[in-house]
């Protein structure tokens, strides 16, 4: 039971940040690489802000939110829209994220230095609790609320608001929504502003999880997430929660039953496997736009 | 004379190098139907899109109502009232038809959105039956249908069809020609683009004629019609 | 001073190294992420046999690391290509990137690579031995660039399909570039661990990767110096910037990803891409002496294509049903209709590229089935062009042609290697074969233009050139006439009156219905997926149920009424001139000037 719930809380995180990174490539066809980058910045920045103004957590969330939409903002404009109507828009857009994302790294590096960094000892309450015969902190379990509440909203604001009908004509004919008078370029800029915040969100929680952020805790955790879209299916939301989870449980079987060193091969021969037996992933939603 | 609603002045457009429209200008007067026709690649399309805002010319100037619009935004033009529908329908095939229709009125407050949308049901009563289905069920007429309803909504000053005829059946054709005239009956203006060059003249009451990318001939549609050169040079199009 | 940099100097080689080993890919469309990983196998097997000592006292214990390094890494990327190979773009790189990661994982955990502390290797590797090596890999390039491999390479990269269409069997060659990545990957992993004396399996990761990639992009894949280019640029920048003393700790990443962004942003070809292309290479060679004889067509009348019932449903939607047909050598068949009649899902059918639902077809001797490859169907003699032109638009217009000539060329890449006097001999037939095509088509003087930089009416003419160049027996033209005017249109129609004279089926979809009265012996007429007529020209053009289809059925318009009739009898004069024109041949010359060539009726 320890270990199920251990696999949840770290799924949870995964299945954040992998939202966010299928969210884009569900609604605009692009994979993100400097969403990684988001997440570390998420992480340091979040550390900075707790360690200098002593904010309690409910207050840094909605921060770090808005430092992520910004830096997606950013990246939209900067890596991604200079590219449209490029006839290698996709393959650019890859190299592009590449190098804005290690721009952010960069500068984090300047702001921050190389070092790994924490939060201060006494920055949030220790209380342990136990359930089902697990203990588990009082700040996991936060994490596990922000982290599910934050997918839930993100999905019913894709399903139901205007917003996101606006996304899902988008992603199903991006012609037809500019023919309907659609805002393309703000929809985009939106969508990349959602999917950052999430990441810069999952930054900050993973951080909390095993308290300790560096510059490259973004890398581990993006070629993660790239097999939890997969395996949930690209561009689907709920694949993307129900393939954060079931990589955070399996790996946490694995360290316990075959070895930390084999851990990270759960994560890549499953992707290896869904990638070449079922490309289109658990919640198939894959369009078949790329011929 | 009053000024047109809609002008085009020496328009070029360009796919990277290669010139799909050279220096084409014409003029919309405000409820008139003006008719663009010519070829498959003659650059009709370049010239409609261009005009809605999504392709961006690469000199002329475009003005609607007065204004100099060559350089605003696709969703600002349909704001403004300047409405395509476009080649291939596009419609959204996984949506149901209710929910294209109120795509169509993305602009529009959802108070005066569902009047809208009732007043183009009793206009297409055939789209209200249908209103729960996936637009992909849909027949090609029945999809033209939807996509022009769609623009309606929008309450077009200047509604843009683009080869609203494409793929349908004669009999079908006639009901989307008879639609277009309802149009234009309540005083909405169209540019229509057609490849069915002798449908579209006689729906018109102003004709330009493209061929690779430039006016080869214009003048009011009945001319057009009359024209031995016109019809020795475009009646072998469909 | 020399010595300061050898390390540097022999890390640019390796590192274009790898990069040509994304670049062999990459030139082929596709993007693998495995290529470190690769790497890292061939280079820790490789201490598994590379001896202390020389082989026999005279082969030397590098020469057998490479040699197996890269046997190795072709191996492994011909395994991984098995499975991985039908997947395209960001999933095709995401599955290689996996399994570069599970390599890694896997080495981790061998005791025989010493795990994550690491394999020591014997320093057998300098500046020289890279750069000899860059020297090879960079020459093989160089002469993969104008090989028929290498153009085949670029169709794929540019466009599969009409790739296919040219008979190029597109899985085959994206195998083949996979393998050939393997090996130069290979080859750079027993390098690299022979030069820096040391190797533990995390040295392959993601990031690793990522730089390769990053090093052939910015090097561009347009020329095959690119991978040497990113390299130098790339490994230099942080040594000038240490000279200079603007290095501390994140200035260097920053300057770095700033440069590649705007590399990536504003120089779409890359570093290579500012060297302006020799437009000497290849000229249009016009003396008809230099093209070879090419094999008879088969004799005029014999029967090349049979259909039988053959047709095609999506879901509950008829596109095409049971259509019976014959296509004989030297005739021309027309496809009219109206838009969505099902002309093109036909002619899609007849060339292998939509399988058909029911019905049965024999297209110059091979069966129509759900299998059929196109690219067999293409080796047999069918050429095609397509309503939506499909041209390989940043080679030029030559290449394009030469692309064409796949079909009736040899390979000539291994002559090319050793410069034999063959290999040039057969490129210039082939360079005198698709120049005739050109010239035919009256695109001489555009030869060495970009497809894509062509007018639209030219561009079509390029697209016939192109099928042309495989000397087809079928050729299938869809909608060739779109976009041209009158004068155009009316060359266009001799142009396919002269391929029939010479023996060629040509199967036509078009919308000028005047042309296509003038221009063919049969025309079948298809409407809702059904043929509602189908015979000589003539009879069509009178044909009650094909002015209906066209001309639409409501006569209640004065005007349409008139131009109707007047349409019809229009229509029939010229249907009539034509078909009592035997020779197939207008005897008018076209007329110049502002005359328009109708008039001359």
């Amino acid at each position: 039971m320890q270990l199920f719930l251990d696999g949840i809380f770290l799924g949870s995180i995964y299945a954040l940040f992998a939202i966010g990174f299928t969210l884009v490539f569900g609604i605009l066809d692009r994979l993100n690489l400097a969403h990684a980058a988001v997440f570390t910045a998420g992480a340091l920045v979040g550390i900075e802000i707790v360690t200098l103004f002593g904010v309690p957590i409910w207050l840094l969330i909605p921060i770090i939110l808005v430092v992520g939409a910004v830096l997606g903002i950013l990246i939209e404009r900067i890596a991604f829209r200079p590219l449209a109507g490029r006839h290698d828009a996709h393959f650019a857009g890859l190299i592009s994220s590449i190098a804005f994302g290690a721009i952010i790294l960069s500068l984090l590096q300047a702001l921050y230095g190389a070092d790994t960094r924490r939060f201060p000892a006494d920055a949030f309450p220790s209380t342990r609790v136990e359930i089902f015969g697990a203990t588990v902190s009082l700040l996991q379990v936060i994490i596990l609320i922000i982290s599910v509440s934050l997918m839930v909203v993100l999905t019913w604001l894709v399903a139901k608001s205007k917003l996101g009908r606006g996304m899902r004509t988008i992603a199903e004919n991006p012609h037809a929504a500019a023919v309907l008078g659609l805002n393309v370029g703000r929809i985009s800029s939106t969508t990349f502003a959602l999917s950052s915040a999430l990441g810069a969100v999952a930054g900050v929680l993973f951080t909390l999880n095993v308290n300790a952020a560096s510059l490259g805790i973004g890398h581990a955790v993006e070629l993660k997430a790239l097999a939890v879209i997969v395996v949930g299916g690209m561009g689907s939301l709920p694949g993307a929660l129900v393939g954060g989870l079931i990589l955070g449980v399996a790996e946490v079987l694995a360290v316990n039953y075959i070895g930390s060193s084999w851990r990270d091969m759960v994560a890549f021969g499953l992707l290896f496997l869904i990638l070449i037996l079922r490309p289109q992933g658990l919640f198939g939603a894959r369009k078949t736009r790329e011929v | 004379m009053s000024d047109p609603i809609l002008s085009v002045e020496g328009l070029g457009v360009n796919y990277g190098r290669v010139e799909a429209v050279r220096n084409v200008s014409f003029e919309v007067p405000e409820g008139a139907l003006v008719t663009l026709v010519g070829a498959n690649g003659a650059g009709k399309t370049s010239v409609l899109n261009a005009v809605s805002g999504l392709l961006r010319p690469r000199q002329g100037v475009i003005t609607f109502e007065g204004n100099d619009i060559t350089k605003w935004p696709a969703h600002r033009l349909v704001k403004a009232g300047l409405v395509q529908v476009p080649e291939g329908r596009e419609i959204l095939g996984t949506l149901t038809v209710a929910e294209n229709l109120s795509l169509g009125g993305w602009h529009r407050k959802n108070s005066t959105l569902h009047a809208k949308v009732s007043e183009v049901y009793e206009r297409f009563p055939v789209l209200f039956e249908r209103r729960k289905l996936h637009a992909g069920a849909l027949s090609g007429g029945e999809q033209q249908m939807l996509s022009i309803a769609r623009a309606l909504i929008a309450e077009p000053k200047v509604l843009l069809l683009d080869e609203p005829s494409m793929g349908l059946a004669p009999k079908i054709v006639d009901e989307v020609f008879a639609v277009i005239e309802e149009i234009r009956l309540t005083g909405t203006t169209v540019v229509l683009v057609e490849q069915n060059a002798r449908r579209a003249l006689a729906a018109a009451d102003y004709g330009y004629v493209l061929e690779t990318g430039e006016v080869s001939h214009f003048g009011p549609a009945h001319e057009l019609l009359a024209d031995e050169k016109v019809i020795e040079a475009y009646l072998g199009l469909d | 001073m020399f010595a300061d940099y050898t390390s540097l100097i022999t890390l640019i080689a390796l590192t274009a190294i790898l990069a040509y080993s994304f670049y062999a890919v990459l030139i082929a469309g596709q993007l693998s992420l495995a290529q470190v990983g690769l790497a890292s196998l061939a280079a820790f097997t490789s201490a598994l046999v590379v001896p202390a000592e020389p082989l026999f006292g005279f082969i030397p214990p590098l020469a057998i690391g490479i040699v197996f390094g890269m046997f190795v890494g072709a191996i492994a990327a011909f395994i991984l290509g098995l499975p991985v190979i039908r997947l395209r773009g960001v999933f095709l790189a995401i599955a290689t990137l996996a399994f570069g990661e599970m390599v890694r994982i896997f080495l981790i955990n061998q005791s025989w690579t010493n795990g994550a502390q690491g394999l020591s290797f014997s320093k057998l590797v300098g500046p020289g031995i890279a750069w000899i090596a860059l020297a090879v890999v960079a020459y093989w390039f160089w002469r993969l660039s104008g090989s028929r491999l290498g153009r085949a390479f670029a169709a794929i990269r540019e466009d599969e399909l009409a790739a296919t269409t040219m008979g190029i069997d597109v899985p085959r060659y994206r195998m083949a570039s996979f393998v050939i990545a393997g090996a130069v990957a290979g080859l750079y992993g027993v390098l690299l661990a022979h030069f820096s004396r040391f190797a533990d399996p995390n040295e392959f990761s993601f990031t690793a990767a990522v730089d390769g990639l990053v090093t052939a992009v910015v090097g561009g894949v347009t020329l095959f110096v690119g991978p040497i280019l990113g390299s130098a640029f790339l490994s230099v920048l942080p040594e000038v910037q240490r000279v200079i003393g603007i290095d501390a700790g994140w200035i260097r990443p920053t300057i770095s990803g700033v440069l590649l962004l705007v590399v990536i942003l504003f120089l779409p070809g890359g570093l290579s891409g500012l060297i302006p292309r020799r437009k000497s290479a290849k000229r249009l060679i016009a003396d008809p002496s230099l093209r070879p004889t090419l094999p008879a067509l088969p004799a005029a009348g014999s029967e090349l294509v049979s259909l039988s019932r053959l047709g095609k449903s999506y879901g509950g939607v008829h596109a095409v049903q049971s259509v019976d047909l014959t296509v004989n050598a030297g005739e021309v068949l027309g496809l009219i209709g109206p838009n969505g009649a099902g002309k093109t899902t036909l002619v899609n059918m007849v060339t292998a590229l939509t399988p058909p639902t029911t019905g049965t077809g024999t297209v110059l001797g091979v069966p129509l089935s759900a299998t059929t490859k196109a690219h067999r169907l293409a080796q047999a003699g069918v050429a095609r062009t397509f309503q939506q032109i499909k041209l390989f638009n940043r080679l030029s217009a030559l290449e394009n042609v030469l692309v064409g000539g796949y079909r009736i060329t040899q390979d000539t890449l291994l002559r090319r290697l050793l410069f034999l006097p063959s290999a040039r001999r057969s490129e210039r037939e082939a360079v005198a074969m698709a120049s005739a095509q050109l010239i035919r088509v009256g695109l001489a003087d555009k030869a060495s233009n970009a497809a894509g930089d062509l007018s639209y009416g030219d561009q079509r003419r390029l697209e016939i050139a192109r099928a042309l160049a495989s000397h087809p027996s079928l050729l299938v033209l869809d909608e060739p006439a779109a976009g041209m005017n009158h004068v155009e249109a009316a060359s266009l129609s001799e142009l396919i009156r002269s391929l029939a004279a010479d023996g060629i089926a040509v199967l036509v979809i078009e919308h000028n219905v005047r042309m296509m009265l003038a221009t063919c012996d049969r025309i079948m007429v298809l409407n809702f997926g059904e043929i509602i007529a189908f015979g000589k020209p003539g009879d069509i053009a009178r044909d009650p149920r094909v002015l209906e289809a066209y001309l639409g059925s409501s006569g209640s318009d004065e005007d349409e009424e008139a131009a109707s009739v007047l349409a019809s009898e229009n229509l029939a004069q010229v249907a009539a001139d034509r078909d009592s024109d035997q020779s197939g041949h207008h005897s008018d010359p076209a007329p110049d000037g502002e005359t328009n060539p109708e008039e001359n009726r």
